[in-house]
């Protein structure tokens, strides 16, 4: 990572302009399918990379971090079917909810490290599944709630066409990468990575290392909220397989297979993830598999993930 | 009752029996020190005598389990560690304790951070702040560390990271300062550099060091508190210290030793 305090890292801002040019030029030539697709990887980089904040920049590996999602998911959902809620305001519900409940768990959580800290999430995210199964006059159960209509944007009208809705999600993808960056580059965001080194040397320092931490779960949660909602939009279709294990573990395979730390890595790796995912449905079920086997080969040889590759072969 | 009002004649640092027991160990048990402001004072003994942990007891990364502490009068015996930092204690470490990943330049600029508002900011970039950075820079210019300020502080020598170590603590602006073997793996000649920095520090804070090196120990202090199996053993001037034969003794094993 390069020093934040001395200056704007050109090379990396000129290489996420060419990033988003392509995602913005090339989707009318592409086959409507992977327009589809595109649309989902934004949703999930914007998801993985709330997640890096917390287990790259912090070090607090949660485990739990599809509750969170989820709870956007199912806001937009609620709001939207029941209350005919508009695009707005499902977005802002779903956001202040999921900060909202991150911040809850947070008390909770950040009273343990390491090992106990992942256990909590862990468990926070099997409640949360418990409570989308149960609770089934808010969540419908096992049905989910179905039939969630795409939103009408501002400006644009009713978002209906893969295309259009594609749109939607970029300019959004870009409005919150923009605010990560900001984020990380920040002053508070360079207090979150000296935390990740020294607990021990903040707190001499004058740190308030619990509340830093605290607010970091608290922002980690409201952008996971934002890709719950675009999901629950995007999905159409809101049930307990949003919230299940296997997805919050997903969203942490996405940052280590991009690279954790560095933000870019986990959009790369939501991206390589979803790919993989929606190539690898074709051929067989046990897609599960699959995923398993590219954590041990990431973990074996690109421990740093593809940006640790990418910089390696410079 | 009113609690009395902080004076100015307090001493900076006041520890009244301070006790910390882990099970049936005393690890420091009812240690009382005063230091004046502006005092230089060095706290010796053998490994084990319970000098690391009076200072995490002091800087309050551990809770007392008995005891006062005072900082320039104000009880601080139950205020988190970052907030006595505000109140103006700083502390090194014994083992290094620094960013390892950042610059040199980063380091010191989040460590310039610690006392403003705006390590709460959020959405502007750290290189548009120019107070932290201003802080840090010059610092670095004291330290000599200047031309590596780019530099990751992994890849620097112990003894650039030792005076790092120093470097850190100071930008707490503290006005007592805990520093924890500065010299520690450091040869001659770093030491007598790292000593010198130590010297020229203002005169105005207050200081309290541990240290086996007795040369820095004596080109620094005033006063010596000998601390062994965690309770003070005796105190006073570098010279009266190192006359003594009962601290020559336990530093060489041959006061319980010696009935064998």
């Amino acid at each position: 990572m390069e020093s934040v305090a001395g200056r704007a890292p050109k090379a990396l801002l000129l290489a996420l302009g060419l990033g988003i040019g392509l995602l913005a030029l090339l989707p009318p030539s592409l086959p409507t399918y992977v327009v589809i697709v595109l649309t989902e990887s934004l949703i999930y980089a914007i998801g993985a990379a709330s997640l890096d904040l917390l287990l790259g920049f912090t070090g607090l590996p949660s485990l739990g971090h599809a509750a969170f999602f989820s709870v956007g998911a199912y806001a937009t959902a609620v709001l939207v079917t029941r209350h005919q809620a508009s695009f707005g305001a499902a977005l802002a519900g779903s956001v202040v909810l999921a900060a909202g409940v991150s911040a809850a768990v947070a008390l909770l959580a950040l009273r343990a490290t390491g090992i106990y800290f992942m256990m909590i999430t862990l468990s926070v995210a099997m409640c949360a599944w418990g409570l989308a199964y149960r609770w089934v006059s808010l969540t419908g159960g096992d049905t989910g709630i179905v039939g969630i209509p795409r939103p009408r944007v501002p400006g644009v009208g009713l978002a209906s066409g893969a295309l259009a809705f594609y749109y939607a999600i970029l300019a959004l993808f870009v409005v919150c990468l923009t605010l990560y960056l900001l984020f990380i580059w920040s002053p508070f965001g360079k207090t979150l990575v000296g935390i990740r080194d020294s607990e021990s040397r903040m707190r001499v320092l004058g740190f308030n290392v619990f509340l830093h931490k605290h607010l970091a779960m608290t922002v980690a949660g409201a952008f996971a909220g934002v890709a719950g909602s675009l999901y629950a939009y995007y999905n159409g279709f809101v049930g307990p397989s949003t919230v299940d294990l296997a997805h919050s573990m997903e969203f942490v395979l996405m940052v280590i297979v991009g690279g954790p730390g560095t933000l870019v890595g986990p959009v790369l790796g939501a991206f390589a993830i979803i790919f993989l995912e929606k190539m690898v449905s074709v051929f067989t079920d046990r897609w599960v598999m699959v995923l398993a086997a590219v954590y041990v080969v990431t973990a074996l040889w690109a421990p740093r993930g593809i940006l640790g590759l990418l910089g390696r072969a410079r | 009752m009113m609690s009395a009002p902080p004076e100015a004649a307090a001493p900076a640092l006041e520890c009244e029996g301070v006790t910390r027991r882990f099970g049936g160990l005393e690890a420091v048990s009812k240690v009382s020190l005063r230091l004046a402001a502006g005092e230089r004072r060095a706290i010796i003994g053998p490994n084990g005598a319970g000098k690391t942990t009076l200072f995490r007891l002091i800087s309050g990364e551990m809770p007392v389990t008995g005891g006062r502490v005072r900082l320039f009068g104000r009880d601080i015996t139950r205020a988190p560690c970052h907030h006595r930092t505000h109140l103006g204690l700083g502390r090194t470490f014994q083992i290094t304790n620094i960013f390892p990943t950042m610059s040199v330049l980063d380091n010191l600029v989040l460590a310039a951070l610690g006392l403003e508002g705006a390590k709460f900011s959020m959405l502007r970039p750290l290189w548009t702040y120019g107070g932290p950075r201003a802080r840090a820079e010059q610092l670095l210019e004291a330290v000599g560390l200047a031309d590596k300020r780019d530099r990751v502080v992994r890849t620097l020598s112990h003894g650039e990271q030792r005076q790092i170590e120093i470097a850190l603590a100071l930008l707490t602006r503290p006005r007592v300062l805990l520093l924890d073997e500065p010299t520690a793996g450091l040869s001659p000649a770093e030491s007598a550099l790292l000593t010198r920095t130590i010297q020229q520090l203002d005169g105005r804070i207050t200081i309290l060091l541990i240290e086996h090196d007795m040369d820095v120990v004596f080109d620094i202090v005033s006063r010596i508190t000998v601390l062994h199996l965690g309770r003070c053993f005796t105190e006073g001037s570098p010279a009266e210290v190192r006359k003594d034969p009962r601290v020559q003794e336990i530093y060489f094993g041959a006061g319980e030793a010696a009935s064998c």
